[in-house]
């Protein structure tokens, strides 16, 4: 919160806006603040990681107060072949994500729309395998205080990954015509920053939940 | 004003003439905000005040929204206080039965916090933020309007669940899914609206301006907005559990009570964040009362940080236990507010000083300077209540300190800043004989309605417990303190009343007659924008970068 922050635009977009004034376009932003894209990424992604510490909280606070032999719910197999794969595909889209981001960067429209594609992929991989998962589990929500932490974590977390595609699909349309390069890269720099959330959200996620238990 | 605009007050064109070259509609008290420049703006040509309304991006238009949607729900909150006052007291009037009772207190509960105080402010700080920062519009303007109408329905949608029996207590499940459901889309709505906010102050203020210089209230949102984003998620991770209680029927978690999982924003120490807002407010409207040049930004902004730290209340949550009066760091948290809200009293006590003469004694300065006592004493009351050393936790001390910080410090707060920024806000000044008027009845039933509760609450009253009378060993003390509160609660919601007929007035009162800076104050940007501002806020934007060389 002061007005000392890193100079992560490189010179060229600074270049660029002060090369195209119009009559009524506002002052150019001085350099050394966030954009509104970004900074509104970051806050969105604190707000969300307190959420997700709030249900990482409620499951322990669950789980302590269950008898231990009954966390996890007796009879439950927690297919980790399973979870351990969606979860390396998962942090491979992290990955794809930042390829993104660079390739706007570098103006490179095809590489954009590749690696946004691969990430839409990996992300539809996730939730694929997360339902095979649900599946495997035979563990009805209503089973038992454990059954319904595990679905409401995984549950709040899938929420995230299918609104985190939406916004993928959104830029893949702007990158179809040519919006997520030069100066209109920041969306690419946002999607970025909450991408990279929602795949560490799921590292917890999948730390207390299928790890730890 | 580009090139050479400073904090300090400049001439600004009349309302007339910059609604002219706008292409405003001045006949219209609340729809002359036509936007042009906004991607989601409605069509500037549209005649259908529905759709110039509801596809609208302009802060101005949705923090009204906010604002007035919020309004609503005060009198709803009103209402329900004085009806479970009624039922307290037992003066003839003893029509709601257990479940019924823990209805309406929720309503009640919820309706103040959650559907009247926190999107109050928010109202406020979408409209008045991006003109004190120097913006043209809020930052994430899609996201605002996404908000605003998230916020719109989620409320109707918790209103109407109780209606069908649901919220804590009802006993429709699918009435309860429901309010679980509302209320959830009323938090993220508060996130997302928070997230534009402190977007807004710190990415989207004019060239020049420094975050020092910021007005206290943009900075007290900023602040508030920033604990907001930090503590109403686990809220959300609250309801997520409750929601699958509700929907799946498995009641593993909470076992049916839907109430415990959101109690603790209603008291220490998460309550107090709901009164961040009305120290700026309080502040702002103190130093243009009192004409006074000084601007304590850096006491009060790190009395508001101490303030705001410690009332962070995430880790309150139900999951925290029932012995959390027991904890440590609850009580020490508790007792440490004391010293950022003296440095707030200290630089509050330093703008009024009397330097430009004695202050002018306007609705503004009274709500904000009741607004500022009220907090204090409420400070006063939490530090009993966590310690409890008086062993007051669960009586209606805690009721009393609630009200003492929702209804004294931010009820008042809000009403302060409606007062001060009314020409900006709706584009015409309040009455200023009504404002005292409403502030006198106000303040009176305020304590009128919390001195017995303090009193009943030493003695051990229980809280929220409709059936006290048949407690044993109840003094007969309890029902003539609690008439007395009832009353004192009855008489707020005159003033408050009063307060909504005073904005009912400037509804259909035409603009064009405001001016631009109708306090005279001598700093802040938004004093430099007309009244009501123009779609696009300044002619040019503000550049303060020269002014600061």
């Amino acid at each position: 919160m002061t007005d000392t922050s890193t100079h992560e635009e490189p010179q060229t977009q600074a270049a660029v806006e002060a090369a195209a004034p119009t009559a009524s376009a506002p002052p150019r932003r001085p350099d050394d603040r966030w954009g509104v894209l970004r900074l509104g990424a970051v806050v969105g992604s604190a707000a969300g990681s307190m959420l997700f510490a709030g249900l990482v909280a409620g499951y322990l606070s669950l789980r302590d107060a269950v008898p231990p032999e009954e966390w996890p719910t007796p009879g439950v197999e927690i297919p980790n072949v399973a979870v351990l794969t969606l979860t390396i595909g998962l942090a491979m889209s992290a990955v794809t994500a930042g390829w993104a981001y660079y390739a706007s960067l570098n103006e490179d429209r095809r590489g954009v729309l590749s690696a946004l594609g691969l990430t839409l992929v990996l992300a539809a991989a996730h939730v694929n395998g997360l339902i095979f998962v649900w599946d495997a589990l035979t563990l009805p929500v209503a089973e038992s205080t454990y059954s319904a932490a595990v679905y409401a974590l995984t549950g709040t977390h899938l929420a995230f990954v299918i609104a985190g595609m939406a916004a993928i699909a959104a830029l893949l349309v702007r990158a179809l015509g040519g919006q997520l390069t030069g100066r209109s890269r920041e969306p690419a720099l946002a999607f970025l920053i909450g991408w990279e959330f929602v795949v560490t959200a799921w590292i917890a996620v999948y730390v207390f939940v299928f790890l730890v238990k | 004003m580009r090139g050479g605009a400073s904090l300090e007050c400049a001439p600004v064109p009349t309302t007339d003439s910059a609604s002219a070259a706008s292409g405003a509609h001045a006949s219209d008290p609340l729809s002359s905000d036509p936007l042009d420049s906004d991607p989601l703006s409605s069509d500037p040509l549209s005649s259908d005040p529905l759709d110039l309304w509801t596809s609208t991006g302009d802060h101005k238009r949705l923090g009204r929204v906010w604002l007035v949607v919020a309004v609503l729900y005060l009198l709803l909150g009103g209402a329900t206080g004085g009806f479970l006052s009624a039922e307290r007291a037992r003066t003839g009037f003893d029509v709601l039965d257990a479940d019924t009772f823990g209805q309406v207190f929720s309503l009640h509960s919820v309706s103040a916090v959650f559907l009247f105080l926190l999107p109050a402010w928010i109202g406020l700080a979408l409209i008045l933020v991006p003109l004190q920062v120097g913006a043209r519009n809020i930052a994430l303007p899609r996201a605002a309007a996404y908000a605003t109408w998230l916020f719109v329905i989620g409320g109707v949608i918790v209103e109407a669940s109780y209606l069908a029996d649901g919220g804590p207590g009802g006993l429709d499940a699918d009435a309860n899914e429901l309010w679980v459901l509302g209320l959830g889309s009323v938090l993220v709505a508060l996130l997302i609206a928070s997230t534009s906010i402190v977007t807004t102050v710190i990415a989207a203020r004019a060239p020049g301006l420094r975050l020092r210089d910021v007005s206290a209230f943009s900075w007290s949102m900023l602040i508030a907005a920033s604990l907001w984003l930090l503590t109403l998620p686990v809220m959300v991770s609250a309801l997520v559990f409750v929601w699958i209680d509700t929907h799946f029927g498995g009641a593993a978690v909470f076992e049916g009570d839907m109430y415990t999982p959101i109690r603790w924003a209603f008291g220490p120490p998460q309550i107090y964040l709901v009164a961040i807002p009305a120290i700026g407010a309080a502040a702002e409207s103190l130093r243009i009362a009192s004409r006074s040049p000084v601007r304590p930004w850096p006491a009060l902004v790190v009395g508001m940080v101490g303030f705001a730290a410690l009332g962070f209340g995430a880790f309150a949550t139900p999951f925290a236990g029932p012995d959390l009066v027991e904890n440590v760091l609850f009580q020490a948290q508790g007792l440490a507010l004391i010293a950022p809200t003296f440095i707030i009293l200290a630089a509050v006590a330093d703008i009024v000083r009397q330097r430009g003469g004695p202050p002018r004694l306007t609705s503004p300065f009274l709500f904000g300077a009741g607004s500022v006592i009220f907090l204090v004493l409420g400070v006063a009351a939490g530090m009993t209540l966590v310690t409890d050393r008086l062993d007051v936790g669960g009586t209606v001390w805690a009721t009393a300190h609630g009200h003492y910080i929702g209804l004294g410090a931010a009820t008042l707060g809000i009403i302060a800043a409606v007062h001060l920024w009314s020409s900006k806000v709706f584009g015409a000044e309040l009455s200023d004989a009504i404002g005292k008027a409403s502030f006198a009845v106000t303040s009176l039933g305020i304590v009128l309605l919390i001195v017995p509760d303090i009193i009943l609450g030493a003695d051990k009253m229980p809280a929220a417990n409709p059936f006290y009378g048949d407690l044993a060993g109840a003094p007969d003390s309890w029902e003539t303190l609690s008439a007395v509160s009832a009353a004192g609660g009855f008489l707020a919601l005159v003033g408050l009343a009063l307060f909504v007929l005073n904005l009912l007035s400037v509804v259909g009162r035409r603009r064009g007659e405001v001016a631009a800076n109708p306090w005279d104050a001598d700093s802040g940007l938004e004093w430099q924008t007309a009244s009501p501002p123009t779609p696009e806020n300044f002619q040019t934007v503000p550049d303060l970068t020269t002014s600061r060389a």
